[in-house]
Protein backbone atom coordinates (compact mmCIF):
# COMPACT_ATOMS: atom_id res chain seq x y z
CA UNK A 1 0.00 0.00 0.00
CA UNK A 2 2.59 2.74 0.90
CA UNK A 3 5.07 2.09 -1.81
CA UNK A 4 1.70 2.36 -4.82
CA UNK A 5 0.92 5.62 -2.84
CA UNK A 6 4.39 6.80 -2.74
CA UNK A 7 4.86 5.84 -6.72
CA UNK A 8 1.08 7.93 -6.92
CA UNK A 9 2.65 11.15 -4.96
CA UNK A 10 6.02 11.21 -7.21
CA UNK A 11 4.33 9.97 -10.32
CA UNK A 12 2.08 13.37 -9.50
CA UNK A 13 -1.45 11.35 -10.04
CA UNK A 14 -2.32 12.02 -6.47
CA UNK A 15 -0.85 14.86 -4.16
CA UNK A 16 -0.32 14.44 -0.08
CA UNK A 17 -2.98 16.69 0.55
CA UNK A 18 -6.15 14.83 -2.18
CA UNK A 19 -4.63 11.51 -0.35
CA UNK A 20 -5.17 13.15 3.57
CA UNK A 21 -8.79 14.32 2.29
CA UNK A 22 -9.66 11.06 1.00
CA UNK A 23 -8.70 9.47 4.31
CA UNK A 24 -10.37 12.08 6.50
CA UNK A 25 -13.60 11.51 4.42
CA UNK A 26 -13.63 7.70 4.70
CA UNK A 27 -12.86 8.35 8.92
CA UNK A 28 -16.19 10.47 9.23
CA UNK A 29 -18.19 7.66 7.55
CA UNK A 30 -16.16 5.00 10.32
CA UNK A 31 -18.95 2.33 11.92
CA UNK A 32 -15.88 1.19 13.70
CA UNK A 33 -14.86 3.75 16.16
CA UNK A 34 -11.76 3.45 15.55
CA UNK A 35 -10.72 6.72 15.99
CA UNK A 36 -10.04 8.85 19.14
CA UNK A 37 -9.36 12.44 17.98
CA UNK A 38 -8.85 13.22 14.25
CA UNK A 39 -6.17 16.01 13.38
CA UNK A 40 -8.44 16.98 10.61
CA UNK A 41 -6.24 20.69 10.35
CA UNK A 42 -2.61 19.12 11.44
CA UNK A 43 -2.90 16.42 8.40
CA UNK A 44 -3.83 18.98 6.19
CA UNK A 45 -1.04 21.05 7.59
CA UNK A 46 1.51 18.25 7.20
CA UNK A 47 -0.07 17.16 3.81
CA UNK A 48 0.58 20.54 2.48
CA UNK A 49 4.33 20.46 3.85
CA UNK A 50 4.91 17.18 2.11
CA UNK A 51 3.79 18.51 -1.61
CA UNK A 52 6.28 21.32 -0.92
CA UNK A 53 8.83 18.98 -0.38
CA UNK A 54 7.54 16.22 -3.20
CA UNK A 55 7.62 19.20 -5.64
CA UNK A 56 11.11 20.32 -4.91
CA UNK A 57 12.29 16.60 -5.22
CA UNK A 58 14.65 16.90 -2.14
CA UNK A 59 14.46 14.68 1.32
CA UNK A 60 11.54 12.38 -0.17
CA UNK A 61 11.29 9.26 1.99
CA UNK A 62 8.57 6.29 1.51
CA UNK A 63 6.56 7.73 3.82
CA UNK A 64 6.40 11.38 2.56
CA UNK A 65 2.57 12.58 2.22
CA UNK A 66 1.82 9.13 3.33
CA UNK A 67 -1.40 9.70 5.99
CA UNK A 68 -1.16 7.18 8.65
CA UNK A 69 -2.66 6.50 11.97
CA UNK A 70 -1.05 6.55 15.97
CA UNK A 71 -2.40 4.55 18.65
CA UNK A 72 -3.33 7.08 21.52
CA UNK A 73 -0.62 5.99 23.67
CA UNK A 74 1.80 7.71 21.83
CA UNK A 75 2.58 11.55 22.57
CA UNK A 76 1.80 14.14 19.85
CA UNK A 77 3.04 17.59 20.53
CA UNK A 78 0.19 19.43 21.88
CA UNK A 79 -2.01 16.41 20.29
CA UNK A 80 -4.52 14.93 22.92
CA UNK A 81 -2.79 11.75 24.06
CA UNK A 82 -5.57 9.34 25.82
CA UNK A 83 -4.77 6.20 26.75
CA UNK A 84 -8.31 5.85 25.79
CA UNK A 85 -8.51 6.67 29.44
CA UNK A 86 -10.80 9.25 31.19
CA UNK A 87 -7.77 10.27 33.42
CA UNK A 88 -6.11 11.65 30.42
CA UNK A 89 -8.74 12.71 28.51
CA UNK A 90 -7.96 16.07 28.04
CA UNK A 91 -4.23 15.54 28.19
CA UNK A 92 -2.06 17.26 25.79
CA UNK A 93 2.33 16.36 25.55
CA UNK A 94 4.37 18.46 25.51
CA UNK A 95 6.80 16.73 23.50
CA UNK A 96 6.44 13.95 20.85
CA UNK A 97 7.23 9.91 21.14
CA UNK A 98 10.55 9.20 19.09
CA UNK A 99 8.86 7.34 17.02
CA UNK A 100 6.07 10.24 16.23
CA UNK A 101 8.99 12.49 15.43
CA UNK A 102 10.80 10.49 13.07
CA UNK A 103 7.45 9.70 11.15
CA UNK A 104 7.49 13.52 11.24
CA UNK A 105 10.73 14.06 10.04
CA UNK A 106 9.91 11.31 7.56
CA UNK A 107 7.30 13.62 5.78
CA UNK A 108 4.27 11.31 6.65
CA UNK A 109 0.59 13.33 7.21
CA UNK A 110 -0.89 12.03 11.07
CA UNK A 111 -4.70 12.16 10.11
CA UNK A 112 -5.24 11.23 14.71
CA UNK A 113 -5.09 9.34 17.43
CA UNK A 114 -6.50 5.60 17.38
CA UNK A 115 -8.84 3.73 20.03
CA UNK A 116 -7.26 0.88 22.22
CA UNK A 117 -7.87 -0.60 25.23
CA UNK A 118 -7.65 1.72 28.61
CA UNK A 119 -3.48 1.90 29.09
CA UNK A 120 -3.54 -1.07 26.31
CA UNK A 121 -5.14 -3.25 29.26
CA UNK A 122 -6.80 -5.79 27.21
CA UNK A 123 -7.46 -8.21 24.44
CA UNK A 124 -10.59 -6.87 22.65
CA UNK A 125 -10.31 -3.70 22.55
CA UNK A 126 -13.79 -3.53 24.64
CA UNK A 127 -11.61 -1.41 27.63
CA UNK A 128 -11.87 1.90 26.30
CA UNK A 129 -13.46 4.93 28.04
CA UNK A 130 -14.95 5.95 24.30
CA UNK A 131 -16.79 2.82 23.63
CA UNK A 132 -15.16 -0.51 21.88
CA UNK A 133 -13.68 -0.78 18.50
CA UNK A 134 -15.58 -2.76 16.07
CA UNK A 135 -14.04 -5.71 13.84
CA UNK A 136 -14.38 -4.28 9.72
CA UNK A 137 -14.97 -7.60 8.81
CA UNK A 138 -17.93 -8.17 11.01
CA UNK A 139 -19.10 -5.65 13.41
CA UNK A 140 -20.45 -7.95 15.79
CA UNK A 141 -17.24 -9.29 16.48
CA UNK A 142 -13.71 -7.66 18.24
CA UNK A 143 -10.77 -6.51 16.32
CA UNK A 144 -8.80 -7.53 18.72
CA UNK A 145 -6.69 -5.35 21.55
CA UNK A 146 -5.25 -3.74 22.68
CA UNK A 147 -4.44 -1.97 19.34
CA UNK A 148 -7.76 -3.01 17.73
CA UNK A 149 -8.07 1.11 16.48
CA UNK A 150 -4.70 0.68 14.93
CA UNK A 151 -5.96 -2.84 13.12
CA UNK A 152 -8.90 -1.80 12.20
CA UNK A 153 -7.70 1.47 11.02
CA UNK A 154 -5.82 -0.32 8.73
CA UNK A 155 -8.37 -2.66 7.55
CA UNK A 156 -11.25 -0.52 7.08
CA UNK A 157 -9.31 2.16 5.13
CA UNK A 158 -8.96 4.91 7.83
CA UNK A 159 -5.20 5.30 7.47
CA UNK A 160 -2.79 3.90 4.93
CA UNK A 161 -0.90 2.04 8.02
CA UNK A 162 -0.46 2.82 11.98
CA UNK A 163 1.25 2.43 14.73
CA UNK A 164 0.09 -0.12 17.64
CA UNK A 165 2.01 -1.38 20.78
CA UNK A 166 2.55 -4.32 21.92
CA UNK A 167 3.10 -5.84 25.39
CA UNK A 168 1.91 -9.12 25.13
CA UNK A 169 0.53 -10.01 22.11
CA UNK A 170 -1.49 -6.37 21.10
CA UNK A 171 -0.13 -5.99 17.74
CA UNK A 172 -0.36 -9.04 16.67
CA UNK A 173 -3.63 -10.38 18.19
CA UNK A 174 -5.41 -7.11 16.75
CA UNK A 175 -3.59 -8.04 13.24
CA UNK A 176 -4.92 -11.73 13.40
CA UNK A 177 -8.43 -10.71 13.81
CA UNK A 178 -8.69 -8.14 11.35
CA UNK A 179 -6.94 -9.66 8.71
CA UNK A 180 -3.54 -7.14 8.85
CA UNK A 181 0.18 -7.55 9.22
CA UNK A 182 1.13 -6.06 12.47
CA UNK A 183 4.66 -6.68 13.93
CA UNK A 184 6.44 -6.70 17.78
CA UNK A 185 9.62 -5.62 17.01
CA UNK A 186 12.51 -6.81 19.23
CA UNK A 187 12.67 -5.31 22.93
CA UNK A 188 14.82 -2.48 22.22
CA UNK A 189 14.50 -1.78 18.54
CA UNK A 190 12.23 0.75 19.03
CA UNK A 191 12.87 3.79 21.66
CA UNK A 192 9.60 4.00 23.95
CA UNK A 193 10.55 7.17 24.61
CA UNK A 194 6.97 9.09 24.63
CA UNK A 195 5.20 5.75 24.50
CA UNK A 196 2.71 5.96 27.51
CA UNK A 197 4.55 3.08 29.91
CA UNK A 198 2.16 0.22 30.77
CA UNK A 199 4.69 -2.66 31.35
CA UNK A 200 8.19 -1.22 30.59
CA UNK A 201 10.19 -4.51 30.32
CA UNK A 202 7.39 -6.05 27.79
CA UNK A 203 6.02 -2.91 25.89
CA UNK A 204 7.24 -2.42 22.28
CA UNK A 205 5.37 -0.42 19.56
CA UNK A 206 4.77 -1.97 16.45
CA UNK A 207 3.99 -1.24 12.63
CA UNK A 208 0.76 -2.20 11.53
CA UNK A 209 -0.13 -2.29 7.86
CA UNK A 210 -2.20 -4.22 4.94
CA UNK A 211 1.48 -6.25 3.91
CA UNK A 212 4.79 -6.90 5.33
CA UNK A 213 6.27 -4.52 2.92
CA UNK A 214 4.22 -1.86 4.67
CA UNK A 215 5.35 -3.26 8.13
CA UNK A 216 9.25 -2.86 6.80
CA UNK A 217 8.72 0.91 5.52
CA UNK A 218 7.56 1.68 8.72
CA UNK A 219 9.61 -0.04 11.06
CA UNK A 220 12.36 1.28 8.90
CA UNK A 221 11.73 4.85 10.03
CA UNK A 222 10.83 4.25 13.72
CA UNK A 223 13.55 1.53 14.63
CA UNK A 224 17.51 2.88 15.50
CA UNK A 225 18.76 3.74 18.83
CA UNK A 226 17.76 6.39 21.00
CA UNK A 227 19.17 7.80 24.09
CA UNK A 228 16.46 9.18 25.19
CA UNK A 229 15.50 5.44 25.86
CA UNK A 230 17.75 3.79 28.14
CA UNK A 231 16.50 0.52 26.79
CA UNK A 232 16.83 1.69 23.55
CA UNK A 233 19.66 -0.95 21.53
CA UNK A 234 22.74 0.57 19.94
CA UNK A 235 22.05 -0.33 16.43
CA UNK A 236 21.53 2.30 13.95
CA UNK A 237 18.30 2.67 11.56
CA UNK A 238 17.79 -0.02 8.81
CA UNK A 239 16.52 -0.55 5.57
CA UNK A 240 14.10 -2.73 6.07
CA UNK A 241 12.18 -3.77 2.51
CA UNK A 242 15.97 -4.41 1.29
CA UNK A 243 17.06 -6.59 4.13
CA UNK A 244 13.86 -8.41 3.91
CA UNK A 245 14.21 -9.44 0.33
CA UNK A 246 17.50 -10.57 1.03
CA UNK A 247 16.50 -12.97 3.45
CA UNK A 248 13.78 -14.02 1.70
CA UNK A 249 16.33 -15.63 -0.27
CA UNK A 250 17.57 -18.00 1.92
CA UNK A 251 16.37 -21.20 3.26
CA UNK A 252 15.25 -21.74 7.01
CA UNK A 253 14.84 -24.14 9.62
CA UNK A 254 11.69 -23.10 11.23
CA UNK A 255 10.39 -24.93 14.16
CA UNK A 256 6.80 -26.16 15.37
CA UNK A 257 6.60 -26.06 19.01
CA UNK A 258 4.41 -28.89 20.02
CA UNK A 259 3.32 -26.60 23.39
CA UNK A 260 1.24 -24.37 20.88
CA UNK A 261 -0.79 -27.14 18.98
CA UNK A 262 -3.06 -28.26 22.04
CA UNK A 263 -6.70 -28.91 22.54
CA UNK A 264 -8.31 -25.71 22.33
CA UNK A 265 -6.81 -24.40 19.29
CA UNK A 266 -9.87 -24.25 16.87
CA UNK A 267 -9.24 -26.42 13.70
CA UNK A 268 -9.54 -23.58 11.03
CA UNK A 269 -6.29 -22.25 12.41
CA UNK A 270 -4.68 -24.81 12.72
CA UNK A 271 -5.62 -26.06 9.03
CA UNK A 272 -4.13 -22.42 7.91
CA UNK A 273 -0.90 -23.37 9.65
CA UNK A 274 -0.90 -26.68 8.00
CA UNK A 275 -1.43 -25.18 5.26
CA UNK A 276 1.39 -22.97 5.60
CA UNK A 277 4.17 -25.62 7.15
CA UNK A 278 3.47 -27.58 3.72
CA UNK A 279 3.94 -24.24 0.93
CA UNK A 280 7.00 -23.36 3.22
CA UNK A 281 8.39 -27.62 3.07
CA UNK A 282 7.46 -27.12 -0.72
CA UNK A 283 9.63 -24.07 -0.79
CA UNK A 284 12.19 -25.65 0.34
CA UNK A 285 12.66 -25.05 3.83
CA UNK A 286 12.90 -27.42 6.99
CA UNK A 287 10.39 -27.57 9.63
CA UNK A 288 11.43 -29.31 13.10
CA UNK A 289 8.94 -30.27 15.72
CA UNK A 290 10.05 -28.48 18.79
CA UNK A 291 9.04 -28.38 22.74
CA UNK A 292 9.29 -25.00 24.61
CA UNK A 293 8.47 -26.62 27.81
CA UNK A 294 7.76 -23.68 30.05
CA UNK A 295 5.03 -22.15 27.50
CA UNK A 296 2.35 -23.08 30.15
CA UNK A 297 3.10 -21.19 32.61
CA UNK A 298 3.42 -17.64 30.43
CA UNK A 299 -0.15 -16.23 30.78
CA UNK A 300 0.67 -17.25 34.95
CA UNK A 301 4.03 -15.01 34.34
CA UNK A 302 2.50 -12.15 32.31
CA UNK A 303 -0.29 -11.35 34.68
CA UNK A 304 2.47 -10.95 37.53
CA UNK A 305 4.93 -9.38 35.52
CA UNK A 306 2.86 -7.05 33.34
CA UNK A 307 0.55 -5.97 36.40
CA UNK A 308 3.46 -5.35 38.97
CA UNK A 309 5.26 -3.24 36.07
CA UNK A 310 1.70 -1.21 35.61
CA UNK A 311 0.68 -0.57 39.22
CA UNK A 312 4.13 1.16 39.61
CA UNK A 313 3.71 2.97 36.31
CA UNK A 314 0.11 3.77 37.08
CA UNK A 315 0.96 5.19 40.11
CA UNK A 316 2.10 8.68 38.46
CA UNK A 317 -1.95 9.45 37.82
CA UNK A 318 -2.94 11.39 40.85
CA UNK A 319 -3.83 14.42 39.76
CA UNK A 320 -1.32 16.58 40.29
CA UNK A 321 1.09 17.29 37.29
CA UNK A 322 -0.68 16.01 34.38
CA UNK A 323 -3.97 14.39 33.54
CA UNK A 324 -7.54 14.99 35.24
CA UNK A 325 -8.04 15.72 39.05
CA UNK A 326 -11.10 15.04 41.08
CA UNK A 327 -11.10 16.30 44.58
CA UNK A 328 -9.33 19.65 44.44
CA UNK A 329 -10.86 21.14 47.69
CA UNK A 330 -10.63 17.78 50.05
CA UNK A 331 -7.32 16.50 51.13
CA UNK A 332 -4.15 15.26 49.02
CA UNK A 333 -5.33 11.81 49.88
CA UNK A 334 -8.67 12.18 48.94
CA UNK A 335 -7.63 13.80 45.62
CA UNK A 336 -5.35 11.18 44.97
CA UNK A 337 -8.30 8.15 45.43
CA UNK A 338 -10.75 10.96 43.79
CA UNK A 339 -8.79 11.16 40.92
CA UNK A 340 -7.74 7.53 40.42
CA UNK A 341 -11.56 6.66 40.68
CA UNK A 342 -11.32 7.54 37.12
CA UNK A 343 -9.51 4.66 35.67
CA UNK A 344 -11.68 2.06 33.96
CA UNK A 345 -12.11 -1.31 36.02
CA UNK A 346 -9.96 -3.29 33.77
CA UNK A 347 -6.99 -1.26 34.80
CA UNK A 348 -8.28 -0.84 38.52
CA UNK A 349 -8.40 -4.55 38.61
CA UNK A 350 -4.67 -5.16 37.27
CA UNK A 351 -3.43 -2.22 39.82
CA UNK A 352 -4.91 -4.22 42.53
CA UNK A 353 -3.61 -7.75 41.40
CA UNK A 354 -0.14 -5.72 41.11
CA UNK A 355 -0.08 -3.82 44.50
CA UNK A 356 -0.51 -7.15 45.57
CA UNK A 357 2.10 -8.83 43.68
CA UNK A 358 4.57 -6.48 44.75
CA UNK A 359 3.49 -5.80 48.34
CA UNK A 360 5.54 -6.51 51.71
CA UNK A 361 5.25 -10.45 52.40
CA UNK A 362 3.92 -11.03 48.94
CA UNK A 363 6.88 -9.80 46.74
CA UNK A 364 9.05 -13.00 46.61
CA UNK A 365 5.89 -15.65 46.52
CA UNK A 366 4.80 -13.65 43.20
CA UNK A 367 7.39 -10.96 41.44
CA UNK A 368 10.49 -13.00 41.88
CA UNK A 369 8.62 -16.33 41.35
CA UNK A 370 7.31 -15.33 37.98
CA UNK A 371 10.30 -13.09 37.37
CA UNK A 372 12.61 -16.57 38.02
CA UNK A 373 10.26 -18.76 35.34
CA UNK A 374 10.07 -15.58 32.84
CA UNK A 375 14.08 -17.12 32.90
CA UNK A 376 12.78 -20.63 32.67
CA UNK A 377 10.66 -19.11 29.28
CA UNK A 378 13.95 -17.16 27.94
CA UNK A 379 15.88 -20.42 28.66
CA UNK A 380 13.57 -22.12 25.99
CA UNK A 381 13.70 -20.05 23.24
CA UNK A 382 17.43 -19.98 23.77
CA UNK A 383 18.01 -23.77 23.74
CA UNK A 384 15.37 -23.74 20.66
CA UNK A 385 17.72 -21.60 18.68
CA UNK A 386 19.72 -24.32 18.65
CA UNK A 387 17.87 -26.67 16.62
CA UNK A 388 16.14 -23.48 14.75
CA UNK A 389 16.10 -20.52 12.83
CA UNK A 390 12.41 -19.56 13.52
CA UNK A 391 8.96 -20.58 15.31
CA UNK A 392 6.07 -20.87 13.55
CA UNK A 393 3.05 -20.59 15.46
CA UNK A 394 -0.67 -19.75 15.92
CA UNK A 395 -1.16 -16.04 17.18
CA UNK A 396 -4.50 -16.62 19.22
CA UNK A 397 -6.49 -20.37 19.25
CA UNK A 398 -8.98 -19.19 18.14
CA UNK A 399 -10.43 -16.08 15.36
CA UNK A 400 -12.40 -13.28 16.73
CA UNK A 401 -14.57 -13.88 19.35
CA UNK A 402 -18.26 -11.38 19.93
CA UNK A 403 -18.66 -7.72 21.47
CA UNK A 404 -19.10 -8.99 25.23
CA UNK A 405 -18.79 -12.81 25.24
CA UNK A 406 -15.50 -12.67 27.57
CA UNK A 407 -15.98 -9.68 29.08
CA UNK A 408 -17.76 -11.19 32.05
CA UNK A 409 -14.50 -13.68 32.71
CA UNK A 410 -10.71 -11.77 32.52
CA UNK A 411 -9.18 -14.89 33.37
CA UNK A 412 -10.67 -16.39 30.05
CA UNK A 413 -9.42 -13.28 28.19
CA UNK A 414 -6.51 -13.78 29.76
CA UNK A 415 -5.88 -17.06 28.60
CA UNK A 416 -6.71 -16.05 24.95
CA UNK A 417 -2.95 -14.66 24.73
CA UNK A 418 -0.95 -17.72 25.87
CA UNK A 419 0.44 -17.73 22.20
CA UNK A 420 2.14 -14.39 21.35
CA UNK A 421 3.33 -13.71 25.67
CA UNK A 422 6.20 -15.84 25.95
CA UNK A 423 7.89 -13.78 23.40
CA UNK A 424 7.31 -10.34 24.86
CA UNK A 425 8.68 -12.41 28.07
CA UNK A 426 11.27 -12.91 26.08
CA UNK A 427 11.90 -9.54 24.36
CA UNK A 428 12.11 -11.41 20.89
CA UNK A 429 10.30 -10.36 17.77
CA UNK A 430 7.16 -11.78 16.54
CA UNK A 431 5.20 -11.00 13.27
CA UNK A 432 1.17 -11.48 12.58
CA UNK A 433 0.38 -12.39 8.92
CA UNK A 434 -3.04 -13.49 7.51
CA UNK A 435 -3.06 -17.08 6.35
CA UNK A 436 -6.73 -17.47 5.68
CA UNK A 437 -11.03 -17.52 6.67
CA UNK A 438 -12.68 -19.46 9.12
CA UNK A 439 -16.22 -20.73 8.03
CA UNK A 440 -17.76 -17.89 9.55
CA UNK A 441 -15.20 -15.52 7.35
CA UNK A 442 -12.75 -14.46 10.23
CA UNK A 443 -9.21 -13.91 9.21
CA UNK A 444 -6.37 -16.01 10.69
CA UNK A 445 -3.59 -14.95 11.98
CA UNK A 446 -0.18 -16.83 12.02
CA UNK A 447 2.56 -15.71 13.69
CA UNK A 448 6.72 -15.91 13.13
CA UNK A 449 8.74 -15.58 16.09
CA UNK A 450 12.53 -14.99 15.50
CA UNK A 451 16.04 -14.59 17.59
CA UNK A 452 16.56 -11.00 18.76
CA UNK A 453 16.72 -8.20 15.97
CA UNK A 454 15.05 -11.01 13.20
CA UNK A 455 12.96 -8.85 11.81
CA UNK A 456 14.28 -9.04 8.12
CA UNK A 457 13.47 -12.61 8.68
CA UNK A 458 10.28 -12.21 10.29
CA UNK A 459 8.92 -9.78 7.88
CA UNK A 460 10.38 -12.31 4.75
CA UNK A 461 8.50 -15.00 6.26
CA UNK A 462 5.15 -12.63 6.24
CA UNK A 463 5.98 -11.58 2.73
CA UNK A 464 6.15 -15.84 1.99
CA UNK A 465 2.95 -16.57 3.36
CA UNK A 466 1.01 -13.65 1.32
CA UNK A 467 3.13 -14.59 -1.72
CA UNK A 468 2.07 -18.61 -1.28
CA UNK A 469 -0.53 -19.41 1.17
CA UNK A 470 -3.03 -16.35 1.23
CA UNK A 471 -3.42 -12.61 0.52
CA UNK A 472 -6.26 -10.85 2.10
CA UNK A 473 -8.25 -8.29 -0.43
CA UNK A 474 -7.44 -4.76 0.19
CA UNK A 475 -9.50 -1.94 -0.39
CA UNK A 476 -8.46 1.83 0.93
CA UNK A 477 -10.67 3.12 -2.53
CA UNK A 478 -7.72 4.92 -4.11
CA UNK B 1 0.09 -18.52 49.27
CA UNK B 2 -2.00 -16.40 50.33
CA UNK B 3 -5.68 -15.44 51.32
CA UNK B 4 -7.19 -12.98 49.31
CA UNK B 5 -10.62 -11.77 50.90
CA UNK B 6 -12.30 -8.56 50.69
CA UNK B 7 -10.20 -7.41 53.55
CA UNK B 8 -6.87 -7.70 51.48
CA UNK B 9 -8.44 -6.17 48.47
CA UNK B 10 -9.64 -2.94 50.38
CA UNK B 11 -6.05 -2.76 52.56
CA UNK B 12 -4.25 -3.07 48.62
CA UNK B 13 -6.54 -0.22 47.30
CA UNK B 14 -6.05 1.93 49.80
CA UNK B 15 -2.14 1.06 48.76
CA UNK B 16 -2.66 1.91 45.67
CA UNK B 17 -4.68 5.41 46.26
CA UNK B 18 -7.66 3.28 44.79
CA UNK B 19 -11.75 4.45 46.12
CA UNK B 20 -13.48 1.33 45.83
CA UNK B 21 -17.63 1.12 46.51
CA UNK B 22 -18.61 -2.57 48.30
CA UNK B 23 -19.63 -3.86 45.26
CA UNK B 24 -16.05 -3.47 43.24
CA UNK B 25 -14.70 -5.13 46.43
CA UNK B 26 -17.03 -7.92 46.31
CA UNK B 27 -15.95 -8.34 42.23
CA UNK B 28 -12.90 -8.21 42.64
CA UNK B 29 -12.02 -10.29 45.75
CA UNK B 30 -13.54 -12.99 43.23
CA UNK B 31 -11.84 -12.61 40.18
CA UNK B 32 -8.65 -11.49 41.94
CA UNK B 33 -8.68 -14.51 43.94
CA UNK B 34 -9.48 -16.33 40.54
CA UNK B 35 -6.57 -14.90 39.06
CA UNK B 36 -3.95 -15.86 42.23
CA UNK B 37 -5.45 -19.30 42.19
CA UNK B 38 -4.28 -19.70 38.42
CA UNK B 39 -1.30 -17.83 39.01
CA UNK B 40 -0.20 -20.48 42.14
CA UNK B 41 0.81 -23.17 39.24
CA UNK B 42 4.11 -21.35 38.89
CA UNK B 43 4.68 -23.27 42.59
CA UNK B 44 4.84 -26.27 40.44
CA UNK B 45 7.97 -25.75 39.25
CA UNK B 46 11.36 -25.65 41.49
CA UNK B 47 13.07 -22.20 40.74
CA UNK B 48 15.48 -22.23 43.83
CA UNK B 49 18.33 -22.21 41.51
CA UNK B 50 16.36 -19.71 38.75
CA UNK B 51 18.00 -16.06 38.72
CA UNK B 52 15.20 -13.73 38.11
CA UNK B 53 15.03 -12.03 35.12
CA UNK B 54 13.44 -8.44 35.19
CA UNK B 55 14.38 -7.68 31.75
CA UNK B 56 14.61 -9.30 28.63
CA UNK B 57 18.38 -8.92 27.86
CA UNK B 58 19.55 -7.59 31.51
CA UNK B 59 20.32 -4.72 30.61
CA UNK B 60 22.70 -2.22 32.48
CA UNK B 61 22.09 1.35 33.24
CA UNK B 62 24.31 3.27 30.04
CA UNK B 63 26.07 6.25 31.14
CA UNK B 64 26.53 8.70 28.95
CA UNK B 65 28.44 12.25 29.30
CA UNK B 66 27.44 14.65 32.17
CA UNK B 67 26.37 17.67 29.49
CA UNK B 68 23.34 19.60 29.72
CA UNK B 69 20.74 19.26 27.20
CA UNK B 70 18.00 21.30 26.43
CA UNK B 71 14.42 20.57 27.66
CA UNK B 72 10.99 22.29 28.37
CA UNK B 73 10.86 25.16 31.29
CA UNK B 74 9.59 24.69 34.28
CA UNK B 75 6.50 27.09 33.41
CA UNK B 76 5.32 25.10 30.79
CA UNK B 77 5.36 21.77 32.60
CA UNK B 78 3.58 22.70 35.65
CA UNK B 79 0.86 24.81 32.74
CA UNK B 80 -0.28 21.15 32.05
CA UNK B 81 -1.32 20.67 35.72
CA UNK B 82 -5.22 21.32 36.67
CA UNK B 83 -3.84 23.78 39.50
CA UNK B 84 -0.63 25.56 39.98
CA UNK B 85 1.30 28.67 41.25
CA UNK B 86 3.95 30.19 39.21
CA UNK B 87 6.81 27.66 38.60
CA UNK B 88 5.11 24.86 41.54
CA UNK B 89 2.34 22.57 41.60
CA UNK B 90 -0.55 23.32 43.88
CA UNK B 91 -2.65 20.68 46.01
CA UNK B 92 -5.06 20.37 48.37
CA UNK B 93 -3.90 20.26 52.03
CA UNK B 94 -1.85 17.50 53.07
CA UNK B 95 -2.53 17.30 56.45
CA UNK B 96 -6.01 16.05 57.86
CA UNK B 97 -5.82 12.80 55.33
CA UNK B 98 -4.71 9.70 56.01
Amino acid sequence: MIRSLHEKLTTKKVSSVELAKHYLARIKQDKTNSYITVTEDAALEMARAADVRLAGGKDITLLTGIPLGLKDLLCTKGIKTTCASKILGDYKPPYDATAVARLKTAGASLLGKLNMDEFAMGGSNENSAFGPVRNPVNHDYVPGGSSGGSAAAVKAGLAAATLGSDTGGSVRLPAAYTGTVGLKPTYGSVSRYGLVAFASSLDQIGPMGVSSEDCAILLSTIAGHDACDSTSAARPAANYPELMKQAGTKKYRIGLPKEYFIGGLQKEVAASIEQVVQALKKAGHTLVDISLPHTEYSVAVYYVVAVSEASSNLARYDGVRYGARLGGQSTLADMYKQTRSLFGEEVKRRIILGTFALSAGYYDAYYKKACQVRRLIKNDFEQAWQQVDLILAPVSPTTAFKLGEKTADPLQMYLNDIFTIPANLAGLPGISVPAGRDAKGLPIGVQFIGKPFAEPELLAMARFVEDHVHREKVDHGI
Amino acid sequence: MSKFGADTVRKVADLARLQLDEAEVTKFTQQVGQILEYVEKLNWLDTSKVEPLMNPFDVTTPLRPDEVCPSPGAEEMVSLAADHLFDSYKVPQVMGGH
